[in-house]
């Protein structure tokens, strides 16, 4: 088997075994056997110009294109085109077609009808320079035709110099060629069929894929060659009204992005106006009618809150010269209802000589401390204003923790921590009691999750808060043990505080309260007028217009 | 007479925000925002150099000569260069990590501590009848406040359920008992917003009645 193997070849096309000795395949006429020609011996058909080729030196054109067209159009008589890359290069016939050895021009003819297409420089170049011969070029022999070629081929060998050393050894080694018959029938030159008589004046394409066809490419003529009588052709577009109307929009468009756009105010329907104002007018009069009309100010204390009363317990079972922290974390437009909600508390803690040692987390913090402890019947003097808390979470925690570490000395220099009351401070679970009056839920928390649990059970944290923050922070009284000891929310959450105490409100304060119950009842009232007449609007509405199913594609809705 | 001159630049300054009620956002009205805020901002300034940089940065390391404060003080300036542009900006970055990373541990650190287990043991205690007795509550009580609590907390959930089903040629929808279930959620939810806003504007008509008594005892001295 292996002997078998190794004598037969495997036909590369298709496949199939043939003898070692055979040149060509039994099955598809393919060649076996790699022709074996010398370069040197012969020359091939791709080193000498065919009639037809013009020959053009690439290298002198790259270095001035524009004298070496000049040059060869000088050469082309006047009204005739210039070819270019059209080569006449002859194709080997069947057998029995007649040999068209006129197309093969003896030496002198073709040396002239190279010498009048080409420069003179390139004629020079051509005679002095041989052209290098092409390596591997397959060469057919066999045929008549073939053989005139390499009689002509013999005679210009004088231009190959090792032509005729190499020529006995070369045709012995070269074999005849044969096209396969598949690859013969995919040549077009053949196949097409003779085209008519005007078509025929058309160039036919000799070589590469278009070999065969006709009209493909267009011929460059003189003309085309010639600056001078190029057709001339307009830089600029023809545009159209249409065209310039969209060249406006980009540029609108693009000019647009970079104007700043006034904002606009979307314009409020006149009805609208009047509600808002009928119900700035209401709330204004509700606030001022207690002040104008002693008659209004009848309003009921309110009733038991059970977080002041948690918080009034624990400020009942303070000591006395208790060590009390104060923490004034709101801002500056909700003064008026701090205020209102801390005095009760406040006085009551005065009347225990509770000594208060105040900070803030808030940049204006200790400066409504102070507002506030001075707003008091009393003036709240004892109190020492350590100041402001920077550094949010972390510097609370850091506070709780040592507080003497951020407050050594005051802003002059003088230490802080003297006297009886703060000679024993050292963290946060020393003093005797924590209040933090704010009205921002977040900061409540912050000090419920960073001081409250290093406070331990002998430090109690009471929280006065406002009313918006009040959702947020009862939680944290719910649980169990209590994380915030006691609330007071807002001025309500005051005047409980004080009712529970049976407390004197300043006059003042009551009279704030009677605006203030006012106002809510008011709103009240408008809410549910409001209320009411959308319901009905709406009962209205959908008698009109009953409601549709959601459908989202075309074919449920004609379902 | 200075405490008249302030009382009249409080009271114009008074009438000038209560503008916004019939004028909107006037020039008045953002003239004396405009003011508000930057007095604000001046004061907290103020404030910043003269209660922390200097008592707690600038003195120890100048006075005292505390060289650990030189730290905190390539910070601060580390910080300034996020107020250039182009590269030297980002030399800021380095104290912004320091600040970020130091306030989410102290934070996270707090809220695991101090709000989620203290909370999530509250919303137990509800169904705590021991302890709940012990806060004076009687048996409809705590059935009544155990049940609303725990559908608060299972209906709320359940609306921010979002698994939903596709449907032919309808919107894909929740499984019918999650939808039962987020439908009383969002009730609950209306609810707890509702309570917020309330707080709102509690808070909002304490200020206005406040407000009020400031301007008519004002008119009042003027008689």
């Amino acid at each position: 088997m292996a002997n078998e193997q190794s004598e037969t070849i495997r036909c590369p096309m298709c496949g199939k075994p043939n003898p070692a000795e055979e040149e060509v395949c039994r099955h598809c006429g393919a060649r076996l056997k790699p022709l074996t020609v010398d370069a040197k011996a012969r020359p091939t058909a791709d080193s000498y110009p065919q009639a037809g080729e013009e020959i053009f030196d690439l290298s002198a054109a790259a270095e001035d294109p524009l004298s070496s067209l000049d040059a060869l159009l000088s050469d082309v008589p006047e009204g005739e085109d210039l070819l270019l890359g059209e080569i006449d290069v002859p194709l080997p016939e069947e057998e029995g077609a007649p040999a068209e050895t006129d197309a093969l021009l003896p030496e002198e003819e073709a040396a002239l009808a190279a010498n009048a297409l080409l420069p003179e420089a390139l004629g020079e170049a051509k005679q002095t320079e041989p052209l290098p011969p092409t390596e591997a070029a397959p060469w057919p022999e066999g045929t008549p035709e073939e053989e005139a070629l390499a009689e002509a081929f013999a005679d210009a060998g004088a231009e190959t110099p090792a032509a005729e050393e190499a020529a006995p050894e070369a045709e012995e080694a070269l074999a005849p060629a044969e096209l396969p018959s598949w690859l013969e029938a995919m040549r077009p030159v053949e196949s097409v069929p003779e085209p008519p008589e005007e078509e025929a004046e058309t160039p036919m394409e000799t070589q590469g894929p278009l070999a065969g066809l006709r009209g493909v490419l267009t011929p460059l003529t003189a003309a085309m060659l010639n600056p001078e009588e190029r057709p001339w052709v307009s830089g600029r577009l023809a545009l159209s009204p249409e065209h310039k109307k969209k060249i406006d929009i980009l540029e609108q468009l693009v000019r647009d992005e970079f104007t700043p756009q006034a904002l606009s105010h979307p314009r409020t329907p006149g009805t609208q106006r009047i509600l808002r104002w009928l119900v700035a007018a209401v709330m204004l009069l509700a606030a001022f009618l207690p002040l104008v009309a002693p008659a209004f100010r009848q309003a009921a204390l309110p009733g038991s809150f059970p977080a002041a009363r948690a918080a009034q317990t624990v400020v009942a079972r303070l000591p006395q010269q208790a060590t009390v922290l104060l923490a004034i974390d709101y801002s500056p437009a909700f003064s008026a209802e701090m205020a209102a909600a801390a005095r009760p508390l406040l006085a009551d803690l005065q009347a225990k000589k509770a000594h208060l040692v105040v900070v803030s987390t808030h940049p204006l913090g200790p400066a409504l401390a102070d507002n506030l402890l001075t707003s008091l019947p009393r003036p709240y003097t004892a109190a020492t204003t350590l100041g402001y808390v920077p550094g949010g979470a972390a510097g609370l925690y850091t506070f709780a923790r040592l507080p003497r570490l951020l407050f050594a000395t005051n802003a002059a220099g003088h230490p802080l921590w003297t006297g009886a009351a703060l000679a024993r401070i050292h963290t946060a679970a020393d003093f005797d009691l924590v209040v933090v009056c704010t009205d921002d839920p977040e900061v409540a928390r912050m000090w419920v999750e960073q001081v409250q649990p290093l406070l331990g059970q002998g430090t109690p944290l009471l929280m006065v808060v406002s009313a918006q923050a009040e959702p947020l922070v009862e939680p944290y009284y719910e649980t169990a043990p209590r994380q915030v000891a006691g609330v007071i929310t807002g001025l309500e959450g005051g005047m409980a505080y004080a009712a529970t105490r049976e407390m004197k409100v300043s006059a003042y304060t009551w009279l704030v309260w009677n605006g203030y119950s006012w106002v809510v009842l008011a709103a009240v009232a408008l809410m549910a007028a409001a209320g009411l007449y959308n319901l009905l609007l709406g009962w209205w509405e959908a008698r009109r217009h009953p409601r549709q199913p959601l459908l989202l594609d075309d074919t449920a809705d004609e379902a | 007479m200075t405490t008249l001159i302030g009382t009249l630049v409080g009271f114009a300054l008074t009438l000038f925000v209560l503008s916004y009620f019939f004028f909107r956002d006037w020039v008045l009205f953002r003239w004396v925002m405009a003011l508000f805020i930057g007095a604000s901002a001046g004061y907290a300034a103020a404030i910043a150099l003269r209660e922390v940089l200097w008592p707690m940065l600038l003195r120890p390391l100048l006075v005292l000569r505390q060289p650990l404060l030189l730290l905190p003080l390539l910070l601060v300036l580390l910080m300034l260069t996020k107020a250039f542009r182009g590269k030297v900006s980002r030399w800021g970055n380095v104290a912004v990590a320091y600040l970020v990373g130091a306030g989410a541990a102290v934070a996270v650190g707090g809220a695991v501590l101090g709000t989620l287990f203290p909370q999530s043991a509250a919303t137990m205690d509800a169904f705590n009848f021991r302890l709940m007795r012990g806060r004076g509550m009687s048996w409809g009580e705590f059935v009544i406040t155990g049940s609303l609590i725990l559908l608060g907390v299972v209906t709320t959930l359940a609306y921010f359920h979002f698994g939903a089903r596709p449907q032919p040629r309808r919107s894909p929808r929740r499984r019918g008992w999650i939808e039962a279930l987020a439908r009383i959620g969002e009730g609950f939810i209306a609810v707890t917003f509702g309570a917020l806003f309330a707080g709102i504007f509690l808070a909002a008509a304490a200020a206005l009645a406040e407000t009020a008594q400031s301007l008519w005892l004002f008119i009042l001295t003027l008689r």
